[in-house]
This record gives C-alpha cells, structure tokens and sequence, in this order.
C-alpha cells in the first residue's frame, strides 16, 4: 500500500490516528519500559518512574508531529505500533521486582 | 537538521486543523485556568464571609484541640485541618474514611462553623472546569483535556516550524493593516511571546494528572503496585488502627514548629506548614501529619511531610523525595501556583490572556481566510457560531456565573434548584444562548457577545456593591483587597470588550465596503492548510 495512492482526507485521518492512539500506545509503551529498566539498573522506583512519564510526554508529543510529518507513512506506522506492542508487553518483564 | 517546505506544509496542515478542531476546548481550558489563577480571590468575591483578614501565623491549637477532644470518632477516621492563610482566611476542617464524610469552614478566631455562601464559588466551578471540564462520566473529562494538551504542544511546536521568520513575527503588530493580517500578527505575536506559558501548562497539567493517564506503566517500576507508586509520590501513608486506646496529642502547634523547623534547617529557607492531619484520634496507632504542600518560599508542591506519634512525639515518617521527582514536583507547583509571589500570579494570569488571545485570534483568522477562499457559507456559519460560543460565549457566561451569585441569596430556589445550582445553571444557560445567538446573528455574533460580555463585567462590581457595600476604595481595608482587584479587573474586563466590540463593528463596516475579488496566492506559512 502506498500512501500516495490514498485521498488527502484518508491520508490525513490516518496520520492523525497514528499520531493520537499510535502516540499514546507508544508513550505508555516507553513510559513502562524505560521506567522499568531505569529500576532494573538501579535507580529508585519513584525516580525511574518520574522521569520516564516526563520524558513520555514530550515522546507522545512527538510522534504525533512525525506522524504528520513522515513520508513514509507505511513504516512509520509499522515503527509506532511495533515498538508499542513490543515495549507494553515486555515491560513488566524488565522491571527487577 | 534542513527543514524542507514538505515538512513545513505537513506542520502547517496538522498546525491548522488541530487548532480547529479542539480550539474550543483548549479555550476552556485557557479561559478557565486563567481565572483559576485567582480562584481564591473570586471567592472572597462572591462570599462576602471570607472578606477577613487573619493573622498566618496564629496558633491552631485553640481551633484544632477543641474539635479534637469534642469528636467521637469512628475506626480509621482521619481528621484534617488547613491553616488559613491570606488568600484563604477561614479554617477548612473536615473528617473522612468514616461512615459520613464532613468539610466546614472554621472562623480562624472563634473557631465555630462558618456559615458559608451556599455557592460553589470559583474554587469548586473554574477551577475543576479547567482540567475536568465538569464531564464526570468515566472520567472522560480528564481524558479530553489531556488529549487537548498534547495537542497544545504539538501545536506549540508545529507553529514554531510554519514560521520562517519567529524574530520578525515576534515584533510585527500592525492593527491598522487590514483585519485578516492584524489578526493574524496578533495571533503570531501572542504565541510568541506567551510561548514558555504555552508549553509550560500543558506538560504540567499532564503531570498532574500522570497517574489517571499512564496508570499502568507508571507502576511498571513498583512491580505493578499502584498504591506503592501513589505513596511514593504522594508520601501519604495509610495507618490502621490498632483498636486499642492510646493518647490524645495535647498540642498540635508543637508538631508544626518541630516540622517547621526541620524544613527550614532543610531548605534554608522559612517553612510553614499549610495542612495537618490526625489519623485514629485516640488510638494506640494515632499519628499526626504536618504537610507543606504548597510552601510560601518554594515552587514544588508536595514534597514535605512529616509524621509524629502523639504521646512520645516519636517521628514515625520523614518524607523525602529524590531530585528527578522533585524536578517533576516543581513543574507541578509552577502550575498550581500556591507560593508567595503576586508578580509571578499576574505574569501567569497574563499568560493565560494571551493564550486565550491567541486562540481566538486562531480562529478568526482561519475564518477570514476561509471566507476570502469562497467557503460554503453553511460551513463558514457553522464554524463562526461555534467559535462565538466558545469564545465570547464562555466568557459573557462566566460573568453570568458571578452576576448570578449577587442576584441570589442562600434561601433562592427555582425549580428544585438552590443557590449554588442556580448560579451554575445561569452559566450554562447563558453559555448555549451565546451558540444559539451566534448561529442566528451570524456575522454580528462576535460583535455582540461583546457588548453582552461588557453589560455583564460592568453590572457585576455594582451588584457587588449593592449587594455587600464593598466597592474599590472602600474595599481597600485588610483583607478585601481581593474584592477591590476582582472589581477592577470586572470593570477593566468591560472597557476591553467595549473596545473589542467597537473595532469589531469598523471592521465589519469596511468589510461590507469593500468589493470581494479572488485571493492572492498564500505566502508559505502565511494563510492555513487546505
């Protein structure tokens, strides 16, 4: 499937739903893995945990204007849920308790 | 990094349609979180019985122990009591984990229960409104606002990339070319120099609200355990009771020097504790609680506590925080705003203006360049009566909320309503009459929302007058100087919407003046996306 083919308006409504739900999979994705493995290499739980759901905010933020922005929509896409998927289900697994 | 024109054109489309989409809600947000910046203050405006002054640093045994020693209490009831303050001169005093949870207002020098103005007052109306929008269901509210957050820093962020010149723009205000370039320096210029405010906020807010977005993950590091990560962050700890008698603490004054003490030696700054709290009163497992949760001198909120065992005066915790949480906790304070600074309260609520400003100017400038593009009128009529609301209209209809507070007394009723409900149904009222004005009138509609907004900011500090005989010199006595600013600021808030209205009525006139001709092709960055 190539991006180029779809309408501007499917195109867009694409984007803006990778952006929102795909963004905000990915940052709870990233919040719990990065929290947990900050915890697994010794930092305090709280810590891990603080700075993982600062920086998941400007990460949420982010993929939303790549989302808009990419070329390769197809890809990013698959970049996005991949990493969601991957992080959300592994994350439990990396923290050390 | 080169920024291509295929990657401005993409922030200009997602700048434009994000903008478009949830600027009524970002509104909201903005409209209401700048009055929440002097919540306070509009409450001492619209109940006249918080209009003392009060000495901060007062003892509270003479308030607390009689409560104290007068209650029966049940098994795992908590007792909490929040210091007044100058903002805020009564004593809040409330009991909660029994069968009935109880909130009263305690007169700082009697200590007797307060009769209080049967009303929700801005504290408990703007400022839930300005993170919940009042939806309860499912805590969608919260949801919503959060999801408009985000968008707020993408759009801080894809508005820096459609700019080639930020400097330029940063100084270009020019209100006599015309309306569709005017607003949109406005909205440029307000973006601009309002920009740490509009990324502050939201990041903020969302902090706040971190555990109600990210639950799951962020208790990821605790093993899953969500209380684990609330007393972390928190510091609060649940005490069961034992069930066994134990004594009763005989001075609460006493924990709150030793905390206080504690704090500044910490710090190196005056602390002074602001809530305390007593667990199973007269329980072998009684504990009480200082707080400093929004310290006078410090930003970050929430970061002291300490608990003592009534009797021994055993501390039973110290609560410390690490740097990276404190970092977050400071960012949180920013937003709550609690500490000892006027001028920082003024900048903020200026802040807030100017992203109000800023979205409205969005707005009219989209609808503008929509109208010069030959958009179907429906759309355009659409657009424009939902705008109106959503701006002009929020605001006649929070002036409705304070008027209606001064029309009514405690014993008004209308329709199985009372005061408080009353003044909250006069809000909306008013709020979906601006929708449906705005979709007849039309064009008009902005211009005479403005009209009503300055009828409503000019009646309000007279009824405050009939109503209570403060007004503005005469207010100006310890402790109604919030009254006399809320009045000022009514009475500022009306001349500026009388000029509003006045300019909105020149543009209209040169607008019907002027023959309609095709667009000239947008400058890059110049007019929104398609």
């Amino acid at each position: 499937m190539s991006t180029m083919t779809l309408p501007q308006p499917v195109e867009r409504s694409l984007r803006l739903a990778l952006g929102t739900i795909g963004g905000y999979a990915f940052a709870n994705g990233f919040i719990g893995s990065t929290g947990a493995l900050l915890s697994r290499l010794g930092l305090a739980p709280g810590e891990a945990s603080s700075i993982a759901l600062l920086v998941g905010i400007f990460v949420f933020a982010g993929i939303v204007v790549w989302a808009a922005a990419t070329t390769r929509l197809l890809i990013t896409s698959a970049v996005v849920v991949g990493y969601a998927l991957l992080a959300n289900l592994t994350a439990p697994y990396i923290a050390p308790v | 990094m080169r920024i291509t024109d295929e990657f401005r054109k993409s922030m200009n489309w997602l700048h434009t349609w994000t903008g478009i989409a949830l600027s009524s809600i970002l509104f909201a947000m903005f409209w209401m979180g700048t009055l929440t910046v002097f919540h306070l203050e509009i409450n001492k405006w619209m109940m006249p019985e918080t209009r003392i002054a009060v000495d901060t640093t007062m003892p509270m045994d003479p308030v607390v122990m009689p409560q104290l020693e007068a209650g029966t209490f049940e098994e795992g009831e908590q007792v909490f009591f929040a210091r007044p303050s100058e903002r805020m001169p009564l004593i809040r005093y409330a009991r909660f984990g029994g069968s009935e949870r109880q909130s009263h207002f305690l007169h700082p020098e009697t200590g007797e229960i307060v009769e209080r103005t049967n009303s929700h007052g801005a504290s408990d109306f703007f400022y839930p409104f300005h993170f919940s929008l009042h939806i309860s269901w499912m805590g969608l509210g919260y949801w919503i606002v959060g999801l408009a957050s985000v968008a707020m820093l993408v759009l801080a962020v894809s508005g820096i990339f459609i700019h080639r010149k930020i400097f330029q723009d940063f100084f270009s205000f020019r209100p006599k070319k015309q309306a569709r370039r005017s607003t949109l320096d406005l909205h440029n210029m307000t973006a601009i120099i309002a920009l740490p405010f509009h990324i502050l906020f939201p990041l903020s807010g969302i902090l706040i609200f971190a555990l109600v977005y990210f639950p799951d993950s962020a208790s990821v590091p605790f093993g899953g355990d969500r209380a684990a990560l609330n007393e972390t962050r928190s510091g609060f700890t649940t005490y069961e009771a034992a069930g066994e008698p134990g004594p009763m603490p005989q001075s609460i004054d006493q924990y709150i020097d030793r905390a206080e003490a504690i704090w500044t030696e910490r710090d190196g700054r005056t602390a002074h504790a602001d809530y305390l709290r007593v667990a199973n009163v007269g329980d072998a497992n009684s504990v009480v609680t200082i707080q400093q949760s929004f310290g006078p001198k410090k930003v970050a909120r929430g970061t002291d506590m300490i608990s003592f065992r009534p009797g021994t005066g055993e501390v039973v915790k110290d609560f410390e925080i690490g740097k990276i949480r404190h970092a977050s906790a400071y960012l949180e304070g920013a937003h709550f705003l609690r500490f000892d600074s006027w001028a920082v309260r003024w900048l903020f609520f200026l802040g807030g203006l100017a992203g109000c400003a800023m979205i409205a100017t969005g707005l009219l400038f989209w609808m503008r360049a929509r109208i010069k593009k030959g958009m179907e009128p429906t759309s355009v009529r659409v657009v424009r009566a939902l705008s109106a609301g959503s701006v002009t209209g929020i605001i006649a209809a929070s002036g409705a909320f304070m008027v209606a507070n001064r029309l009514l007394t405690n014993e008004s009723t209308l329709g199985g309503l009372d005061r408080a409900a009353l003044e909250v149904a006069a809000f909306y009222v008013v709020w979906l009459g601006t929708f449906i004005h705005a979709g007849i009138r039309d064009k008009a509609a902005w211009r005479e929302q403005m009209w009503l907004i300055a009828v409503i900011a000019g009646a309000a500090p007279i009824l405050n007058w009939i109503t209570t005989g403060g007004f503005i010199v005469g207010a100006l006595q310890p402790g109604q100087v919030a009254v006399a600013m809320t009045d000022v600021v009514l009475i500022a808030a009306s001349a500026a919407a009388v000029m509003g209205a006045r300019r909105m009525a020149k543009t209209e006139a040169l607008e019907r003046a002027k023959p309609v001709r095709a667009p000239r092709a947008a400058a890059a960055g110049l007019a929104p996306a398609e």
